[in-house]
């Protein structure tokens, strides 16, 4: 069984490696300044709006709640002309693991900056590219759901990753390689915090019935690399993009001692993506081919085929601090015949769960008052094919240049639970988090 | 009316005549070289900003930047960036605009906590900037070419002598005030004041310069505050580590400068 607390919490031999590189070339000795701390405390508390019968219906205890932690985060910076070194811990303190408290090592890693043409980030770090709004196709890059359904500020949907990152700039392009010796997959929701669908069981379970998940094992051919090329065109951004890795949700299933797990078949991927003005309204779009090459011919039905994501969006400013967004999300899996005979096959029936064409609209609301410091926010995903949804309503209120209050709610449900929101619908929380930034 | 009178005013009406149409030339000439005075000096430069928002009640918020500029051309197209080091919780974000003359800016956010370029919906120059009570216009420039300007007298401003010019947008639609007066410095063109007026003649904002400074040869304002006079609330503007330098070039205003902001001002 997997605990997603545990995947932040992976060596710290990169960083190390990276400090004593960044000390001994870089960071010029007669820097006097000290490095720039800042950080922040943050309670966090998300309570359930209906009762959870996979979680225990109606008992009073650590399931209580999908969230009910205090955190403290601590930031450290410096850099010299030829170097730098970022430092971002989490201290928590978290209700919901029986009380426990662990260092969450977020960030850690060092630049450097080697030539006019090329810069290196080496370390544990995030990383984002692409140009969806909450909508992902070629930023292959970790993620975790669980935070992102549980009320944590939206940074923390980007799991940190291990990553040796070389950034090219060759004329107006810019060329970037990114590459990990091992594989970060998402974290989801473990059945701890938020229930789960088990799909051997076809039905909804909490942690002691969840499926195992099986990860890759740490061996040289089991690392993933990131590419993208970018450049403009005038005001239109333009990016390629290219992944070698697996897929970041289990989506391979096998039996082992006549008990089902999960697992990450290997996927590569590439894509485009466009973004930039038309007249008034900022427009995108994205898509990627997800290559699934342990199921080439979309024969076996227990891995995901090959298939086509992509979305367009627009984005508008309406004045008076108010925007407007919206996008379209398709995904089109290719060799959808061979799916369904093979499920046929397998499971005695074509009704698969699985459409060819499955599409996504979202919407995006944000008005801004009292200088800037209330925010009011309205996120919402309706899946128009697989019947599901999920609203996220934000209120962000700065009390002070120090301290901010924000109230808000993860609304989830679906038609049937093996769904993208779906499967989550008994986990509608709602949630209060106080900031205190230093 | 007897004679002198009479010929006073004869003599009046024709200077008048003769002299409106080259007051005119001369108001937006002056104006045109207020406007690069302000917005355009040297080629570019960088300074630290404190920007203190005062409400109608007094209480106070904070906010801290380093803002670069770097202009293509005299009167044209611009590079900003700038990197938050205030408040706490957005230290390290940065912003990057490419401000046109015509059509709308460019503008894209770095928060560093995601690694997230997000690009920035823009079609409104008359929202606030960054919350407080001057609005992007404010900060990056209206073109002169889009009012009527006028010279309506001398008057005298931070204890300088000063030309009134009073501006009219062209098309109403272009601006939030029916006109304006500009309180233009003259020996260095910088607008010391400007007072804008709604079209019930009421005055609701107003900018001023509250000190003037050397840098490198070049008379720059490094305390401005705008209010608003309907709302009671005021924004100052505090310009520190100022320099005319400018060691990136307008190519250098990209998503590499969002990611890696120069490293003076992450120390």
């Amino acid at each position: 069984m997997r605990s997603p607390m545990k995947t932040h919490m992976r060596p710290a031999g990169l960083l190390a490696l990276g400090l004593l590189l960044g000390v001994g070339l870089g960071l010029p000795p007669t820097t006097a300044a000290a490095p720039l701390l800042g950080g922040f405390v943050q309670g966090a508390q998300a309570f359930r709006l209906q009762q959870n019968e996979a979680l225990g219906d109606g008992k009073v205890g650590d399931r209580s709640y999908p969230r009910s932690e205090v955190r403290a985060q601590v930031t450290a910076q410096d850099g010299g002309d030829m170097a730098s070194f970022f430092l971002r811990l989490d201290m928590v303190a978290d209700g919901t693991q029986g009380g426990s408290t662990a260092v969450d090592f977020r960030e850690g890693y060092i630049k450097l900056y080697l030539a006019r043409w090329v810069d290196l980030k080496l370390g544990r770090q995030v990383a984002t590219w692409g140009t969806g709004d909450l909508l992902f196709a070629n930023d292959l890059f970790a993620k975790d759901w669980e935070a992102f359904f549980t009320g944590l500020q939206d940074a923390y949907l980007k799991l940190p990753q291990d990553l040796l990152r070389a950034t090219f700039y060759v004329g107006s392009v810019t060329a970037e390689v990114a590459a990990s010796p091992y594989f970060t997959p998402d974290a989801l929701p473990g059945g701890e915090r938020l229930s789960l669908y088990n799909p051997f069981m076809q039905e909804i379970v909490g942690a002691d019935l969840a499926a195992p998940l099986v990860t890759p094992s740490r061996t040289a051919t089991n690392g993933e690399l990131f590419g993208r090329l970018f450049g403009y065109a005038g005001s239109l951004e333009w990016a390629s993009y290219g992944y070698h890795g697996f897929w970041p949700t289990p989506q391979g299933a096998g039996m082992a001692d006549s008990s089902g797990y999960l697992f990450y078949p290997r996927l590569w991927s590439a894509g485009a993506s466009l973004r930039g003005p038309i007249g008034p309204v900022l427009a995108n779009a994205e898509a990627a081919a997800y290559i699934s090459p342990d199921d080439e011919h979309g024969t076996d039905p227990t891995i995901a085929n090959s298939e086509i994501r992509g979305f367009v969006g627009v984005a508008k400013s309406l004045g008076n601090d108010w925007t407007l967004g919206a996008q379209y999300f398709a995904q089109y899996m290719l060799d959808h015949d061979a799916y369904k005979n093979s499920y046929e096959q397998a499971f005695g029936t074509d009704d698969v769960p699985v459409d060819e064409l499955r599409s996504t609209l979202t919407a995006r609301i944000t008005k801004y008052a009292m200088n800037q410091t209330l925010l009011f926010s309205l996120f919402g995903f309706w899946g128009v094919t697989e019947s599901d949804w999920h609203l996220r309503p934000l209120i962000d209120y700065k009390i002070s240049d120090t301290t901010g209050i924000a109230f808000g709610a993860n609304l989830v449900d679906g038609d049937h639970p093996y769904t993208t929101f779906g499967q989550f619908a008994d986990n509608s929380n709602m949630f209060l988090r106080l900031r205190y930034s230093f | 009316m007897n004679a002198r009178t009479l010929f006073l005013s004869i003599v009046f009406l024709f200077t008048a005549a003769t002299l409106l149409p080259a007051r005119a030339d001369e108001a937006s000439e002056l104006m045109s070289a207020s406007h690069q005075a302000y917005y355009y000096a040297a080629d570019g430069g960088h300074a630290r900003v404190e920007m203190t928002l005062v409400d109608k009640k007094g209480r106070t918020r904070a906010r801290e930047f380093w803002m670069l500029r770097r202009d293509i051309t005299d009167m044209g197209d611009q590079r900003y960036f700038i990197y938050f080091i205030k408040p706490a919780d957005v230290m390290g974000t940065t912003f990057l605009v490419h401000k046109k003359v015509e059509g709308n800016d460019d503008r894209w956010l770095y928060l560093p906590s995601l690694d997230l370029v997000k690009r920035i919906a823009t079609d409104d120059r008359g929202s606030s900037f960054m919350g407080s009570d001057f609005r992007y216009e404010d900060v990056s420039g209206r073109l002169p070419v889009l009012d009527n300007h006028e010279i309506i007298g001398a008057g005298q401003a931070l204890d300088r002598p000063v030309a009134k010019v009073r501006s009219t947008p062209k098309d109403p639609k272009t601006a939030d005030y029916a006109y304006r007066i500009n309180w233009i410095d003259d020996a260095t063109k910088l607008p010391l004041r400007e007072e804008y007026f709604d079209k019930n003649d009421e005055l609701f904002r107003v900018f001023e310069v509250g000190k003037l400074e050397d840098v490198e040869g070049i008379v720059t304002a490094t305390e401005r505050t705008m209010s608003n006079v309907k709302k009671g609330s005021r924004t100052l503007l505090t310009f520190s580590d100022l320099t005319y330098e400018t060691k990136l070039e307008a190519k250098d205003f990209s998503e590499r400068l969002l990611k890696n902001p120069p490293r003076e001002y992450t120390r």
